[in-house]
């Protein structure tokens, strides 16, 4: 493990599950421009909270991380392709060729 | 060393006078008064002091103090070295917080732009623009923020604490 994610580990965070869990609705709801509830349902997975919900009858998550200039990128089930959501009024078209490539 | 409550709530008014000068009157109250009854007698208050004054009343506060009761010894750093951070609100204005003396280990690799996927600034920028403990952070308009614009190290002149520059 890098140093860097060993003091981190070590340290706790100010924020409980409940707390992220209310930051990634937050964060849906501001990117989407609609309630969360519209969507999915936010739940906690491997610590992390993720936008849970299903497309084409396919369960699936997508979670956000903060990059070094401070953009928004999102991960869609797990993987390590950004997709950039932040137009509210295309994040929707955008999420829905991620999900066909 | 811990953060400790100050003693008493300290209520303060402002007035302005018609040439513009402005002057504070200050008022205490026990540090044990809850904050909403705080609220209420200072509001009660202004009422009786404006009363005795031909100026205006412009600004109210009430202030709920605390301090560090044992300050530990002071490594090397420099307040005037600020972190500024600038959010966007969800009115489309700005507000900023400067945090001072920023770490250098926060800085990306230019020494002036502040790396926002550093554990301990993201934390940070979560608290400001999603919320800790359940509040979340406004600008002054009373707009929650909601995103960050930019965040950099800025150099800014300060005042001595107890002391002038020439001190």
């Amino acid at each position: 493990m890098p140093i860097d994610d060993l003091i981190t580990s070590t340290r706790p965070s100010p924020f409980t599950s409940e707390d992220r869990i209310s930051h990634t609705t937050k964060m849906v709801e501001r990117t989407f421009g609609r309630p969360v509830a519209d969507l999915g349902e936010v739940v906690m997975v491997d610590g992390v909270a993720v936008l849970g919900f299903k497309y084409a009858d396919e369960a699936h998550t997508l979670a956000w991380r903060r990059q070094q200039n401070g953009a928004i990128f999102w991960y869609l089930d797990g993987g390590e392709r950004p997709i950039v959501l932040s137009d509210s009024t295309r994040a929707l078209a955008r999420l829905q060729a991620a999900l066909e490539r | 060393m811990s953060f400790t409550a100050k003693p008493v709530i300290t209520v303060t008014y402002t007035f302005r006078d018609n040439d513009g000068k402005e002057s504070t009157s200050e008022v205490l109250i026990p540090g044990a008064t809850t904050a909403a009854a705080a609220v209420t007698f200072a509001n009660a208050l202004r009422l009786l002091i404006v009363a005795l004054s031909d100026a205006v009343c412009i600004t109210q506060n009430v202030i709920l103090g605390y301090y560090e009761n044992a300050i530990p010894t002071i490594p090397s750093s420099d307040i005037e070295n600020k972190g500024v951070f600038l959010f966007n609100a969800a009115n489309g204005l700005k507000s900023s917080i400067a945090v001072p003396s920023i770490l250098e280990a926060v800085l990306q690799a230019n020494n002036q732009d502040i790396d926002q996927t550093n554990s301990d600034v993201s934390a940070f920028i979560d608290a400001m623009t999603l919320g800790l403990s359940g509040t979340n952070p406004v600008n002054a308009s009373g707009t929650d923020l909601t995103s960050m614009r930019e965040a950099y190290k800025q150099n800014r002149r300060s005042h001595l604490s107890g002391r002038t520059r020439k001190g």
